[in-house]
């Protein structure tokens, strides 16, 4: 049973979001969950990382690219979104300055399934190093979609502290959808802990720019 | 679970094991990390940077070995005579169980790097190391060592973007390995220069973080992803994912926690998925595309999470360690 109600979630989001309106940003600010864990010894304990799939969009500014197939490709192209293609892949030439500029300029990949396989050898180890290799699309999924899908997924890793922050969301989700993606966020990563709630010290929310809320 | 996974129970698929003895590593409240054995020694490896090493026959403590000054990440036995161990001192060592360790390790190789994982290539000319993640150069690396002379031959510095978390060689092309990480990759490699443009023959994203990988098959022509988020996948060595078994925890039939490990059995070539509960149980699961079949369990050892399974397929003997700080031996009726 969760520790924490949708009630109590939505009273810190309420002000959150009011503290940030009264104080408008030139950007959108993102909203972090931040863990505080006890009963846990980062150094003998499971590592604690992994990534989670929310209901909502938290990053809608991630940019995507698309190393695409001919059918991709042109999908692409009609839902005007960046694509590559395999020859202007191949035209990279395996260049490391030209690879790292790519690799730069967009925050995340999809690939087409016929395409990925051939990634290591047409780019090399360029993606890798900054952790954006592409993740798979088949002709069946739709384009749009998949790169949402990326949008609405947040990594997390414990390093060696007893602290974890999370970016969960913006300001400019409405109510519902923040309280959906911390619900979901908060009872997913509680259930990797070995002790559940026992190793949850804490819980605060806030935004980018804004004070610290206590949920737990 | 990922589309339709089928869950069955299958009983005539293992033997039923019983609980032989289990022992306890001392006063403090340490861990078992790594349990092996070769045919005098069952071995572990603790949170308190020891190795173990027990009598095979009455499973009584024999040695104690000091083994490293910080945590040991990883402990493989390669051979019936050579163990190794990889820490966060930043050391691989290897120990010659013939003299139980006692007079040191016989070599050690040195990185500038906290070592997380490890592997040496079938014919024990290569020694393979992982890293952490360093922020003072923003790299984790792999890094080649000649097993002769313990020598570097080289490093690869730009295929992972956060720690390695495991490092498997292939079990019969001595150039052949894989690296995983905490970034979601797994790498295959096949090296003969040691050039990282060239010799990254495939790679899968796993989409999360990756906790084990490794290859099975009878011809070790398939790989397995198991996700600190508790996902499971197979895929081919070319990167095509076979199946999606998605989160291991909602299989249902019984509690899984959290997956231990996979064991390939060349015998009957069966594959075989082990998963744990927080409470100390531990469930088989022969693995099929599709189905996982649950085939036994093992109760009544442990009282806490299980790290680490050894399994001896020819005489059905198994070794478990855990957080409860046991080494528990179990028995099949073969």
């Amino acid at each position: 049973m969760s520790k924490v109600s949708a009630a109590a979630v939505r009273d810190v989001v309420v002000q959150i979001q009011e503290a940030s309106k009264q104080k408008q940003r030139k950007f959108v600010e993102t909203v972090e969950l931040q863990v505080g864990l006890k009963n846990y010894d980062p150094q003998r304990d499971k590592r604690f990382s992994g990534t989670i799939k929310l209901p909502n969009i938290a990053r809608p500014n991630m940019s995507v690219c698309i190393l695409g197939d001919a059918f991709h490709c042109d999908q692409a192209k009609g839902a005007g979104m960046e694509f590559q293609s395999v020859e202007d892949l191949k035209k990279l030439n395996k260049n490391k300055k030209l690879i790292k500029k790519l690799a730069k300029k967009y925050d995340a990949f999809l690939a087409s399934e016929a395409l990925i396989k051939q990634i290591p050898r047409l780019l090399g180890p360029g993606l890798h190093k900054v952790g954006k290799f592409p993740t798979p699309v088949s002709h069946n999924d739709s384009l749009i979609d998949k790169a949402n899908e990326l949008r609405a997924t947040i990594k997390f890793q414990l390093k060696k502290v007893l602290c974890l922050g999370v970016a969960v969301g913006h300001v400019g989700m409405t109510e519902d959808q923040l309280i959906a993606n911390i619900m979901l966020s908060v009872n997913f990563l509680v259930s990797l802990l070995k002790k559940h709630w026992q190793n949850v010290k804490s819980l605060y929310l806030k935004s980018s720019m804004g004070k610290a809320y206590r949920l737990f | 679970m990922s589309t339709a996974i089928d869950i069955q129970t299958c009983t005539d698929i293992l033997p039923s094991f019983q609980l032989v003895k289990g022992i306890d590593l001392g006063y403090k409240n340490d861990y078992v990390f790594d349990v092996t054995a070769n045919s005098q020694y069952a071995i572990t490896s603790a949170s308190d940077n020891f190795v173990r090493l027990y009598d095979l026959g009455t499973l009584q403590l024999s040695y104690t070995i000091p083994a490293h000054d910080s945590k040991i990440s990883k402990m493989k036995l390669k051979s019936d005579q050579f163990l190794f161990t990889a820490s966060e001192d930043k050391t691989l060592k290897r120990w010659d169980l013939r003299t139980a360790g006692s007079t040191g390790p016989v070599q050690t190789f040195k990185y500038n790097k906290n070592l997380t994982a490890f592997d040496i290539n079938c014919n024990d000319t290569m020694a393979i190391v992982g890293t952490e993640f360093s922020s003072s150069d923003f790299s984790a690396d792999i890094a080649f060592y000649d097993t002769r002379n313990t020598n570097l031959l080289s490093k690869f510095t730009d295929s992972h973007g956060d720690d390695v978390t495991e490092v498997q060689c292939h079990p019969t092309t001595p150039g052949q390995f894989l690296s995983c990480s905490t970034d979601g990759m797994i790498n295959n490699y096949e090296v003969t220069k040691f050039d990282e443009e060239e010799e990254m023959i495939s790679a899968v994203n796993s989409g999360s973080s990756v906790n084990k990988a490794g290859y099975f098959g009878p011809n070790a022509e398939y790989i397995y992803c198991m996700t600190h988020i508790e996902t499971f996948s197979l895929h081919t060595l070319e990167g095509d994912t076979i199946c999606d078994y998605g989160d291991i925890r909602n299989i249902g039939l019984t509690q899984v926690n959290y997956a231990i490990d996979c064991n390939y059995d060349p015998i009957s070539q069966r594959f075989y998925l082990i998963t744990g509960s927080n409470t100390g149980t531990v469930d088989f699961f022969h693995v099929n595309i599709g189905q996982l079949q649950h085939c036994q369990q093992l109760q009544g050892g442990h009282t806490d999470v299980v790290r680490s399974l050894y399994w001896n397929h020819a005489t059905q003997s198994i070794l478990t360690g855990g957080e409860d700080g046991r080494l528990c031996a179990w028995q099949g009726q073969v």
